[in-house]
């Protein structure tokens, strides 16, 4: 039987791009972007959710997102959070890697799927 | 904040070689995931609840070799450098510390002057190391006594400072005007030795003014560095203090 979760290297080639397309309806701190992650993947996202933060690290240094404090005390229990957010540049990148991946899926799909 | 919490992220914080500022916002970073997810376990189960966060955000291994790789290299090498040459070590007296740093900066500056000497000579065609070769001795043993000086001063001066509502308040203000007078006073004392070896001069009223500026740029200097060393101090302490279980 296959393994219907993905995880691993399989997950860790497209994270960023996951994260980039959760971040364009709205600004979301970490956890929240791990759970849309989860709910938007129907459950089959297997990672370690600690693993978001070194992303979203390397994504403020390339410029994709940037950080800011969550000071609105609404719906918030305990210390403040820091909520991240696309920028211009992460949205130029998310519709390239969105195109990129249309073209991948029609390749490798057209190979894997197709009979000879 | 819950102290089982700080542990799991410091597990995978503490060994990771990069600066108090980048350490201090992924630990913020990581407890505050943290926390959440803590809460959700506590609805489900409390009994497994601390098993099934720190489960869920991650072994601490694995999460540092993550986190080590968005350190940059630059900052990596800064990091290295600095424990080497000014932190101080786990079980080290002040005074060990002083004498490291001091020894180290005169040797360094001794060694930098070498070479520059060396090379103006080859270059220029010049006895160099004859004409000034004194003045720099003088200036790296001088540097040497005042890092060994501003050690223990400073160690002295960040306990003038502390935590009040959590913000940094002067709390011996006194104190810290003598301290930044003593460590003031050592630079106009340098700038005057420095005057007398290379002018031959050591009292005189032109001294005035550079001897009366070292003291005070360098007493504020101090003060300014004091102040903000025991910021620095005030946010990590809560997490340098934490002892973690090995195993």
């Amino acid at each position: 039987m296959s393994d219907k979760t993905i995880q691993g290297e399989r997950l860790r080639g497209h994270l960023e791009a996951m994260i980039l397309a959760i971040l364009e309806t709205a600004p979301a701190h970490g956890f929240d972007i791990v759970k849309k992650l989860q709910q938007r993947g129907e459950g089959a996202l297997q990672m370690r959710e600690g693993t978001v933060y070194p992303v979203l690290y390397r994504m403020e240094a390339s410029g994709l997102v940037k950080a800011h404090w969550d000071d609105s005390p609404e719906n918030r229990k305990g210390p403040r959070r820091k909520v991240y957010g696309i920028t211009r540049k992460g949205i130029r990148q998310l519709a390239q890697g969105r195109q990129e991946w249309q073209q991948f899926v029609q390749v490798v799909g057209g190979i894997i799927g197709g009979t000879t | 904040m819950n102290v089982e919490l700080m542990k799991i992220v410091e597990r995978a914080v503490r060994p990771l070689v990069a600066s108090h500022a980048t350490k201090l916002r992924i630990r913020e970073d990581l407890y505050s995931q943290l926390e959440l997810i803590y809460q959700e376990e506590l609805a489900r189960d409390e009994t497994t609840a601390l098993a099934n966060a720190a489960r869920r955000l991650g072994a601490p291994e694995l999460l540092r070799v993550e986190l080590q790789q968005t350190v940059s290299r630059l900052e990596q090498v800064v990091v290295r450098f600095d424990r080497w040459f000014v932190r101080r070590r786990p079980g080290e007296s002040v005074l060990g510390l002083a004498l490291r740093i001091a020894t180290r900066m005169t040797l360094t500056l001794v060694l930098w002057f070498v070479v520059s000497i060396g090379l103006l000579d080859v270059l220029l065609g010049r006895n160099a190391a004859g004409e000034i070769g004194l003045l720099l001795a003088v200036v790296a043993l001088l540097f040497g006594g005042n890092a060994f000086l501003m050690t223990l001063l400073g160690h002295v001066a960040v306990t003038t400072f502390s935590l009040h509502n959590n913000r940094l308040r002067l709390a011996r203000p006194g104190r810290l005007a003598g301290l930044s007078l003593l460590a003031g006073t050592s630079f106009g004392i340098s700038e005057a030795i420095m005057w007398w070896v290379a002018d031959g001069q050591f009292i005189a009223s032109a001294l005035a003014e550079p001897v009366l500026f070292a003291m005070i740029f360098g007493g504020g200097l101090f003060a300014l560095v004091a102040f903000l060393l025991s910021r620095e101090e005030e946010k990590i302490r809560p997490w340098k203090s934490l002892v973690l279980e090995t195993g």
